[in-house]
Parts: structure tokens; sequence; C-alpha cells
């Protein structure tokens, strides 16, 4: 599938016809998409195949088929990859650490495996993506001693290390608190003036706080690709209440106001509301879903 | 959209391979440098190598070189772990995608982690340099035997680099235990294995008693043995992350080189290098240094002349009250081991070198091999060994002391009591072997048929009992003058009654005849050595002599009076005192001092009962197995 409207001039990372499968389970089922620069986010439910997308972006995995093209360059190839990955940084879902390590010396020992050969060079790195995610006054602390908002901010500063052009950053906000991740947002928003960032999240409100694309993945394909605009534009009409649950509606939940708020299948003189992005993700899954039932009912003779 | 790529400023061309691993291995020896289980290392190795040193009193750098190895065991225990630890880091803290997607191939990885972790070698040198240093402040003779010295550190080297190898295949927490286990398993399987493979063990004490110049460990051949171990140990590292050349020629050199040093090593000496070792053993006069002192020629292996000032200084003690016309010209000579099975221990039981010895043992002459044993008669040589253990300068004063007062040393024993005069004569006459007693270890049965008495430096003396006679107190103080562990072992038998108490350390040894209670003697030389080594650790002067408890007695009354005064009075009266007529009883009226305790009452104060000896003895606590009796009587030294 190749995104509708993709007018990015500088296509940082290709994936054409792309899949991956762990045993039986299909991870990622024939993906094609091109990414430019600003922020691109992807949403999906558990299991869509985003960190599996990220990670064979990132040079993590490798596709069983299909081509990627990051940066230019073909990951496939071992001295491409290295330059890939010369200019990536990747934070990963669940990041570990090396937790008898301070921040400053994680983040230092991350410097190394990215060729930072030069001690006082690679210090004065350090020192700059600790201040740039707010880790100063916690810098000499041991990353044991850390709050889980503080480790998800050292595994961001890790990724910082060398100013990639490509950040691909996995779930980066998952575990924050509202405060944290509005930080989180910040940062990731002044990264995004000058490289291409790559995030996923669950979170629809940071992906339309923060991303300017968006790609909704849903049983390893690509459903949706467009702006955060496009994906709300998508249930526009769509959303509606009543007092009353409707049973032919797929997605619906009750409010804190006592009505439900149904997404789809408006009847005849429904109250429509102002569609969010959220409505428009679950429009999508919903609608996915039952292609997916669809799918597996028995074909008709 | 932002800006594009190629308006971002041209990165700067990335570093050298090499320059990546060198970063890597600087960080990575700095995290081991702080790690617990270094500090523990070290700290444990510095506790092992000194406590070698405990009991020695005038240590061999060249042969307490080979301590090095055992010494290092529990740093390179925990290098291993170390080691284990940094290569399986990335995989017990799940930052394995973090590694995977920085540029840093992994062969960079594990390079800059085997030589990072490799600065437990230089810590190695430190606590070597650090140990050389104490054993020589410690009055050390000698060098070091450098090669020697280098095995500790190379066997550190390779077990961390084993470690990383392990952590690199098999990355989980308890695989550093399993190489920890094999490495361990190694070194037992080979430290005692029969024959050839018994140099290929990590490490081996060669020479617990000191002797480096009876080295035979082909230890040049073993470095490269370890070395070429720890090669292909790095190789099949590197080779975790593919198969590319430079680890397959490690693993190939490392092979090599470990097989051919190996083989080497293991090669048994040549006839010349066993013709040496013996002749070294039998006929030491060829090799020794003569240094003169005032009254005494000292003749000693090359390297140990460090000892003599020390030796010097107790023998002088002894024979500064005498008076200059009744001082002793004295001969002090070092001798190896002198039994083959002794030398055969030495280089360690089924070497190719113990076997080789133990072959051509027969041609070793006995009254070689009985010289060797010493002690003869006063006017034999003061024998002295190649270990000084704690006792050596009690032993040198007592010898000196004996000799000054005119009274012979202890004939030569076996099995515990002395051989009587009948045994004397008839080796003495024919030169065969002992028709009892020794059988076990009597050196003319491993030494073939003996060869006959030669004669000009035998006969053998007979013991005599000198109990009660002036001379014998006269002989126990000058020697406790110059060895204040002999005066606290009289202090403590004159508390506590011979048997109870501490000599140097341990229970003096009881010995007794159940026939006549006056001959129950203190043996002083209870830990002079016998027990020390567990056998003779050392030559010459191993039985130096007996005292009985009221010479013991009265010579720790002599010590509690003023020295000055009880010097003087023995010069003035020198003749009189070491006359054989002299009996004790004109030194107590001579110096006041208090009748000793009659023989029951010494037992009494040993805690047994004199009227159920052999009852009381089996149950004597403080020296099981230590208690023997004495059947035989001497005749009265004359």
């Amino acid at each position: 599938m190749t995104i509708e409207g993709n007018t990015v001039p500088d296509v940082a990372c290709r994936v054409t016809d792309l899949s991956k499968r762990f045993g039986s389970t299909v991870a990622l089922d024939h993906v094609t998409s091109s990414i430019g620069g600003g922020v691109t986010g992807f949403l999906g439910p558990n299991g869509a195949g985003k960190s599996t997308l990220l990670r064979i972006v990132a040079t993590v995995l490798a596709p069983d088929t299909g081509t990627v093209t990051l940066l230019g360059r073909d990951p496939s190839k071992a001295g491409e990859r290295v330059e890939i990955r010369r200019r990536l940084g990747y934070m990963p879902q669940e990041p570990g650490f090396h937790r008898g390590f301070t921040v400053f010396e994680f983040i230092d020992y991350v410097a190394i495996l990215k060729e930072m050969t030069d001690r006082k060079a690679r210090h004065d790195e350090v020192r700059r993506v600790i201040d740039q995610v707010e880790l100063g006054p916690v810098a000499h602390k041991r990353i044991r001693a850390l709050s889980g908002g503080m480790r998800r901010r050292v595994a961001l500063a890790q990724a910082l290390i060398g100013d990639p052009e490509l950040l691909v950053l996995d779930e980066p906000t998952a575990g924050l608190d509202p405060e944290q991740r509005l930080r989180f947002r910040d940062t990731i928003s002044r990264l995004a003036e000058d490289r291409t960032v790559l995030l996923s999240s669950h979170q629809t409100d940071d992906i339309a706080a923060l991303c300017n694309r968006v790609l909704v993945m849903d049983h390893g394909r690509v459903v949706f690709g467009g702006t955060p605009r496009q994906l709300i534009d998508t249930a526009a009409r769509q959303v509606w209440i009543a007092p009353e649950r409707d049973p032919l509606v797929r997605v619906a939940w009750r409010t804190g106001e006592g009505h439900y708020r149904h997404i789809g299948g408006v009847p005849h003189g429904a109250t429509t509301i102002e569609p969010t992005i959220e409505d428009g993700y679950l429009l999508l899954i919903g609608a996915a879903a039952a292609i997916n039932d669809l799918r597996q009912q028995p074909h008709p003779r | 959209m932002t800006a594009g790529i190629a308006e971002r400023p041209q990165r700067q061309a990335p570093p050298s391979t090499g320059s990546v691993w060198a970063s890597l291995s600087r960080r990575e020896a700095r995290l081991v440098l702080r790690h617990p289980l270094t500090l523990v290392g070290v700290l444990a190795s510095c506790y092992l190598l000194w406590s070698f040193n405990r009991d020695v009193l005038l240590p061999h750098l060249g042969a307490y070189s080979t301590y090095v190895g055992l010494g290092l065991a529990p740093l390179a225990g925990a290098g291993l772990l170390v080691g284990h630890l940094v290569a399986s880091r990335a995989h017990r803290h799940d930052t394995l995608e973090i590694e995977e997607t920085a540029p840093a191939v992994q062969r960079s990885r594990i390079l800059g982690r085997l030589v990072g972790v490799l600065v437990t070698v230089p810590i190695a040198v430190v606590v070597v340099v650090a140990y050389v240093v104490y054993v020589y402040l410690q009055g050390a003779a000698g060098t070091p035997a450098v090669r020697e010295l280098l095995v500790g550190p190379l066997v550190v080297g390779l077990a961390t680099i084993a470690g990383v190898a392990m952590g690199t295949w098999l990355p989980n927490r308890f695989s550093g235990f399993l190489a920890l286990g094999a490495l361990a398993g190694i070194q037992i399987a080979f430290q005692d294995a029969e024959g050839t493979r018994h140099w290929l063990a990590w490490w081996h004490t060669v020479l617990w008693y000191g002797a480096p110049d009876l080295w035979v460990r082909p230890t040049g051949a073993h470095l490269a043995y370890l070395a070429g171990i720890a090669l292909m140990v790095a190789g099949v590292a590197m080779l975790r992350h593919g198969v590319r050349p430079m680890p397959l020629m490690a693993v190939a050199t490392g092979v090599a080189l470990a097989l051919a040093g190996g083989i080497v090593q293991a090669r048994p000496p040549s006839d010349a290098r066993t013709d040496e070792l013996l002749a070294r053993v039998t006929d030491p006069a060829s090799h020794w240094v003569t240094i003169e002192r005032p009254s005494v020629t000292y003749r000693v292996h090359p390297g140990y002349e460090r000892w003599i000032d020390s030796w010097d200084a107790a023998v002088q003690r002894v024979l500064a009250p005498l008076p200059p016309s009744a001082r002793p010209v004295l001969e002090v000579e070092q001798w190896h081991p002198p039994y083959l099975s002794q030398l055969e221990e030495e280089l360690g039981y089924s070497t190719p070198e113990g076997q080789a010895v133990q072959e051509r043992g027969g041609e070793v002459s006995a009254p070689r091999a009985i010289a060797a044993e010493g002690n003869l008669d006063g006017a034999w040589p003061i024998q002295v060994g190649t270990s000084a253990y704690i006792g050596q300068h009690a032993r040198l004063a007592i010898a000196a002391a004996t000799r000054a007062v005119g009274l012979p040393l202890l004939p030569v024993e076996t099995q515990g009591r002395p051989y009587t005069e009948e045994e004397i004569a008839s080796f003495n006459r024919t030169g065969e072997d002992l028709a009892e007693g020794g059988v076990e270890w009597w050196p003319g049965r491993e030494l073939g048929e003996p060869a006959p008495v030669a004669g000009d430096r035998i006969p053998l003396s007979l013991a005599c009992d000198a109990e009660g006679q002036a001379r014998e107190v006269v002989a126990a103080w000058l020697a406790a003058t110059a060895s204040p562990d002999l005066a606290a072992t009289y202090a403590d038998i004159r508390a506590h009654g011979p048997g109870y108490g501490n000599a140097f350390g341990e229970d003096p040894i009881v010995m007794y005849s159940p026939d006549n209670d006056t001959t129950l003697q203190v043996v002083m030389w209870s830990s002079l050595g016998w027990r020390q080594g567990g056998g003779y650790g050392d030559v010459g002067e191993s039985w130096s002599v007996l005292a009985s408890p009221t010479a013991t007695d009265l010579a720790a009354q002599l010590l509690e009076l003023p020295q000055e005064d009880v010097a003087t009075a023995v010069a003035v009266r020198w003749g009189e005192w070491t006359d054989p007529a002299t009996r004790v009883q004109a030194i107590i009226r001579a110096f006041g001092l208090e009748a000793p305790p009659r023989p029951e009452q010494w037992l009494l104060r040993a805690g047994l009962d004199p009227g159920d000896f052999a009852a009381s003895v089996a149950a004597y606590p403080h020296t099981p197995g230590e208690v023997e009796t004495l059947d035989q009587r001497y005749p009265v030294c004359s």
C-alpha cells in the first residue's frame, strides 16, 4: 500500500512490500510506505505490527520479504547498514539499562558504540543530550535509582546521541504521567524540526499533538496513512451520541455524562458531534476488525 | 515538512574500527576495575600470598615465585566471573537492541570487551610486584624467577578471556560458574596427574621447601602453553559473530602454541639435567659459596648468601658470652633435602623428574646420603636447609650452643627413635642396610645397594644422656639467649610442664620412657620443621637436641636473672660449667635457682598420670599422636 498524498521530497524511509512472520504469526503483511521528514506516528492495537516495522527500520530485524531503503541506503548490505546506523537513533519499546551505571556512564557507553572515540567530544555530546532531556541534575545517579519516567528519558537521550537524522521511538510515552508526556512532546517536537522521527504510540492525543503524519496499522497491514487531520476527517459525521447503546454499532462507549458515544452506523436523525483523532482511529480499527471477521468467515459457496 | 536530509551539515568521517574497540576497552577496563568482584579477588589473592609467607622466616625469591599461580587463583576466578558479566551484560540487561542499532560492529564490541577486561592482568602484575617486594623485605634471598612470576598474571588473563568467551557464547547468568568449574576441574585433574600430564595444570607450586637450583619446571614452555590456550579461547569468542580470518588465525595459532608448549614441558628431563640435580643434592660442595665470619664458616648454595647475616646474628649471640679461648670454630653448611624420596617429593611425585631421580637413585652412595642427614657429632658441621621456616634460628642456636659446651648432638633417628649403639656400629662396619627400623624411609632402600662406607666423614655417633650435667643447662641457656622463641618455650614448659603449652605456636612433644622416669625428655624440635612441612622440609639438625626438663627449667630460671650477670658468671667459670663432671646442683647453688621438679611432678604438670602413663598418654589432649615412647637408655655423655 502506498501512502496517499505523500509529497515529502526527502524520503528518509521507504519500505516496499515488506513482510515478516514470527512462526505462524504474520507480523507484517506486504507493507509499503514512504516516510519523509517530520514526525510520523504509528497507531494500532497491540500486535498490529508497529514495533516489528520500527525494529526493521531500526535495523534490528531483517524482513522476510520486501525491500527497505533507509536514508537512501540498503540495510541488507553490511556496509550500508553501518552507514545507516551512524545516522540512526533508536529507542526500543522496553529499553533495558545497565542499572549499575550512572546516567552519564550509560549514555557515554552508547556513545562509544556510536563510534564517538574522542573522549572530550564524546563527553560534550553526552552532556548535551542529557541537558536536552533535562536529566542534568541526575546525570551522576545510578539508573537503578531513577523513576520510570526518568529512565524513559535516559532511553531517549541515548537515542539522541550523535544527532541522528532518523529517530525511531517505539512507544516513548508509555508509562509516563501527563506532565512527563507533555515534556516529552515538547522535546520531540523540537527534535523533529530538522530530522525524521518515527514513533509509535497507543496515545492518540500524543499522535495528534506531535505528528504531521500518521500511519494506522492493524494485523500487520497499514490501514491508513495521512495527516492527523485526515484521520480525524475519516470520522466526520460518523460520531454520534444517544441515551442508549445501539447494539448494531461495533464501537460505542458510555461517556461521563451518561450518554453513549457511537462511532459509525449513524441512524437517521441522530445527533452527530465533532470527531477526535481517536474516533478516526477507532473507526478504522473497527472497520478493519469487521473486514477481518468477514475474512475469517467460511467462503460462501 | 521539515528541512530535507540533504540540508543537514556534513558528518565527520567515521572513526576507524580500531578506535572504537580501543575506546570501548578503556571504558570496560574502568568498569572492571571498580567491580566488587575484582576487589574481592585482589584482596583474597593478597591474603593467600601473604599466608604462604606467614610461617616462613627466610624465604627465597626464586622458590616463592612458584606460589604466584596459586596465590592469584582468586583473582583469576574473579576475572573470569567479571569477564563473563561484561560479555553477557547486554543480554542480561536487555540492551541488545540498543547495541545492535549502534554502528559499532559485533567484532569491535567483543574485541573491546576482551581487551578491556584484561585489565585484570596489570592488576595481577601489581599484586605480584607487591608480593615480591614483601617477600624481599622479609629477608628473602636469591632473585625472583620472572617466568614463574608471569604464570600467575597469565592464568588471570586466561581465566578472564574464558569468562568473556563463555559470556559471549552462553550469555546467561550461570554459565560463568560453568566456566569457572571447568577451569578448576582442569587444574585439579592435572596438578596431581601422573606422568607427563603433570605440568599441564594451570599452575604448580614446584618446590615447597625452596631450592630453586633444583628447578626442573620448563616454565618458558608452560608460558607458551598458557598463552596459546588464552589466544585460542579469545579466537573462539571472536568467532561468535561470524567466521572471519583473524579469529580463525588466532584459534589456529593458539592451538599450535598450546600444543607445542604442552609437549615441550611434558618431556622428561635429559640425563644431563638429572645428573645435575643429583649432584647438587649429594655433592653440594662443588656448588657452595664460602663466606667467613668470626668463628664461623658458612657454605651456602649460590643465591642464599643473604640469609647468612640472619643466621650469623643468632650464632654470634650464642658465642658472645664465651671466653675467646673457648670459642669453637663452627662450620655451617647448606644442604638440599638429603633423601631422594624428599627430592622426588620436591619435584612432585610421579613427575618425570621425580621418576628419573628415583630410577637413577642407585648411583648415589649411601654414605653421602647419610652425611646429608648430618647431626652426627660435635665436630660435624652444622647443617641448614634451603628453606627457613620459623624455628631455624632456634635450631642454629641450639646447634651452636651444644657444640660450644662440648655436647654431642642427637644421632640419626629412624621412625621416631634413635639408632642403638649396635645398629650404628653395624652400619659403620658394613655399610649395609639396618636390620630394623627405617625400612620405609632409610635412604639405603631407595638408593639400591649402598656402597661401602667411605669412612672419611662417618662414623655416626651415638646419643648420650647429659641429664644432670651443668653443661646441658648452660647450652640450653646459651641457645635461648639467641632465640626469643626458645626462651618462650622454656617458660611455657616451666609453667606447665613438658607437653603442655606452646612451643613456637605448637605443642612440644613428650618422649617418655616408662621404665625410667628420669629419661622423660622434652623435645625442642617439636615444631622446628617436622610438623611444619609434613615431613623433612629441611636438611640436617632436624633432631637438633634433646634437653631434659631439668635443663629446661633451670635455663628458664637463668633467663629471668640479669643476663649480663649470668653471662659474666658463665664466662668466668666456663671450664667448670662445661666439665662433664659438674652437676646441675652447682649451677643451682651458684645462681640461687629453685630445684627443678621431680619427674613425677613433671608428669603431673603435663596432666599425665605417673601411675598409669600409657593410658594418660593415650588420652592426652595436647599432643595427640605425637607422644612417643623412648625404650632405650643412652650412655652418659662424657
